[in-house]
């Protein structure tokens, strides 16, 4: 767009130059009447357009630098979210694995437990065997 | 001002409109560029809200899905802190029944030390009184066999009678037998006090042999005691171990849910960056299509502001004409010359008839023979060359309808502009300097592709020649040689107009 711009522009120099080179020429009535109804409104249009143009082209350069800006965040959210899910995936593995040394504690602690009782009673029973047993 | 030759300011004037034609047509490329250019500006907006969108959509799936795994992570952490804790009092239990069952068995190991012992002793007792009592009876025999002999030598000397019938005197007899009958009572009396002392000792041994049995029953059951409370310590320990890497392993897993959260944050704080950042784009964007709109409604004020001023020209021309030159040929069979706004086309053509029929057939329709009309001067000019062809070369064929194979294999139709002398020729009055570069390249490349349809047409016996006239030599720097060679790889030929 620049580059129509610039043409723009130039073909706008190069008709106002024109218009100047041919004052010499062409200074009748009619040439007046037609610079002042037509010409210079015309020149003014141009100029507005040209301007209108270069305001259009600077917005949207801002906005380019902008989307550029956005698509950087967007790139480091991706990257980010990839992270993410690798950390999640570890946190799973890990999860799955705390699991199963839990599974395992479970079955040792109950396993354990259910030996003092029997113990307590082996104790009792052991202790009681020589009761009402003479001795020395 | 001097005088002016009339027909020196019409040629001035009509210098005027060509700048003002050119004006207008580099305007409408601009206005036609920033129209695109605006509107992919937006489109790239749109694209970027869309993915502002998906990004966002996926932050708040990474958000749930974090939140929803440091849930899990949380529950299991605190299973784990619990089974830790309680792994932990388990062997602590199982430790102390441990200690306890150890004692149990010492204890019981001591009293069977002590009960046998006590057994070995109640055998040592019942050995010695059985020897005590074989001997008790041996003597206890002994006696009463000398009371035997002893009453016997006593019962032999009362019946004695010597030869004189007299008696002996027996009184050692009799006190023989008085020692052995006490001899007798005592050894009998030590029978029974071994017979005692046996009885005794057996009775004894026998309670100690009950303490040694129940003594080795205790020491029996408590060694199994040991060997559970061993047991239960192994698998409290083995808890204990399962409980501290569970416990570990999810505090790892809650380290890498922070993690991740940590990374949601800073995930989150790009989307928002970037959604702030699109929408920025589209208030420039909406700043952009302000601007453009106000060069849209100035352009198109300009624009009728030439046609009127253009409209005005011709009037003025026209009268400077009927001053110097009436008429400009038009009218006759051929076209030697013509001039429009922006373009001049100089062929030497007799009894041509396509362009002088197109410029007639304008002023039988609209008064005047108007080429800056839209499309006029790209017609004129197809029928001048045309016109040109037809008189070189009668046997041309122009404006010819073939079929065309289209790129997806379908049957279209398209009109070459001149087939001569077995060459396809293609008519183009683009200015060619207006393009971008890549524009450019598009726009060659379509010819290209038209003229091509042209040569593999089934309507078109062979393989033809193909070659474009383009009618304005392009003026910025490389251009012709650019569009030579591109034509050049195609096997195109290309023929400029004028300058």
């Amino acid at each position: 767009m620049e580059d129509e711009i610039w043409y723009m522009k130039q073909q706008s120099r190069v008709l106002q130059e024109f218009r100047r080179e041919i004052q010499g020429f062409w200074d009748d009535e009619a040439a007046r009447e037609m610079n002042v109804r037509y010409l210079n409104p015309h020149e003014d249009d141009d100029t507005q357009m040209t301007t209108g143009l270069d305001g259009q082209q600077n917005a949207l350069q801002e906005a380019q630098v902008k989307l550029t800006s956005a698509s950087e965040h967007a790139l480091r959210a991706e990257k980010l979210s990839v992270e993410v899910l690798e950390q999640l995936e570890l946190a799973e593995q890990d999860v799955s694995i705390a699991y199963q040394f839990y599974e395992q504690y479970r079955d040792y602690h109950s396993h354990a437990r259910s030996f003092l009782p029997e113990i307590e009673k082996l104790i009792a029973e052991a202790n009681s065997v020589c009761r009402g047993v003479a001795k020395e | 001002m001097g005088e002016v030759n009339p027909r020196l300011l019409a040629v001035i004037l009509e210098d005027l409109q060509q700048e003002l034609t050119r004006w207008a047509t580099v305007a409408s490329d601009a206005i036609a560029t920033a129209t695109y250019t605006q509107r992919h500006a937006e489109e790239r907006v749109d694209q970027a809200h869309r993915h502002a969108a998906i990004v966002n959509d996926k932050v708040v799936n990474d958000r749930d899905a974090v939140e929803n795994l440091r849930g899990q992570a949380e529950v299991l952490f605190s299973k784990c802190v619990e089974a830790k804790q309680l792994s932990h009092k388990t062997l602590a239990e199982a430790t102390i029944a441990l200690q306890k069952a150890q004692q149990t068995l010492s204890l019981w190991q001591t009293e069977l030390e002590y009960a046998l012992a006590w057994l070995a002793r109640a055998e040592e007792r019942v050995r010695r009184a059985e020897i005590e009592l074989a001997a008790a009876e041996a003597e206890l025999r002994r006696a009463e066999s000398e009371l035997s002999r002893a009453e016997s030598a006593y019962r032999n000397c009362v019946n004695y009678r010597d030869d004189k019938g007299r008696r002996k005197d027996c009184s050692s007899e009799a006190s023989r037998v008085r020692r052995a009958q006490e001899a007798v009572y005592d050894a009998a009396l030590r029978v029974k006090a071994a017979q005692l002392e046996l009885a005794a000792a057996k009775a004894e041994r026998e309670r100690a042999r009950a303490r040694v049995k129940c003594c080795q029953t205790a020491v029996g059951i408590a060694t199994k005691a040991v060997e559970f409370a061993q047991e239960a310590k192994e698998r409290a320990t083995m808890a204990v171990n399962a409980s501290e890497r569970s416990l570990e392993t999810a505090q790892a897993a809650q380290r890498f849910v922070n993690q991740a959260a940590q990374k949601v944050t800073e995930e989150e704080e790009e989307a928002d960056q970037m959604l702030k950042d699109v929408q920025l784009a589209a208030n420039f964007t909406s700043e952009g299509q302000h601007h453009f709109r106000n060069a849209e409604r100035s352009e198109e004020s300009a624009q009728r502001l030439r046609i009127i001023t253009r409209t005005e020209l011709d009037n003025r021309i026209g009268m400077l004409y009927e001053l110097n030159r009436p008429d400009l040929g038009v009218g006759s069979k051929g076209v030697s010359g013509v001039s429009s706004a922006g373009h001049t086309l100089v062929l030497s053509s007799d009894g041509s008839s396509r362009a002088s029929d197109m410029l007639n057939k304008m002023i039988e329709n609209r008064g005047k023979a108007d080429l800056n009309l839209p499309g006029a001067w790209g017609r004129f000019t197809h029928n001048a060359i045309q016109d040109y062809i037809l008189d070189h070369d009668p046997d041309a064929e122009v404006e010819k309808t073939v079929a065309v194979i289209k790129e997806d294999g379908s049957i279209g139709k398209g009109r070459i502009d001149a087939f001569t002398q077995g060459v396809i020729l293609d008519v183009k009055t683009h200015n060619l300097d207006r393009f971008s570069v890549n524009e450019l390249t598009k726009k060659l490349n379509a010819f290209a592709t038209q003229i091509e349809g042209y040569q593999w047409s089934p309507d078109i016996k062979g393989k033809p020649d193909t070659a474009i006239f383009f009618e304005f030599r392009p003026q910025k720097q490389g251009r012709q040689e650019f569009v030579e060679a591109f034509y050049r790889t195609r096997g195109i030929g290309v023929i400029w107009g004028s300058e």
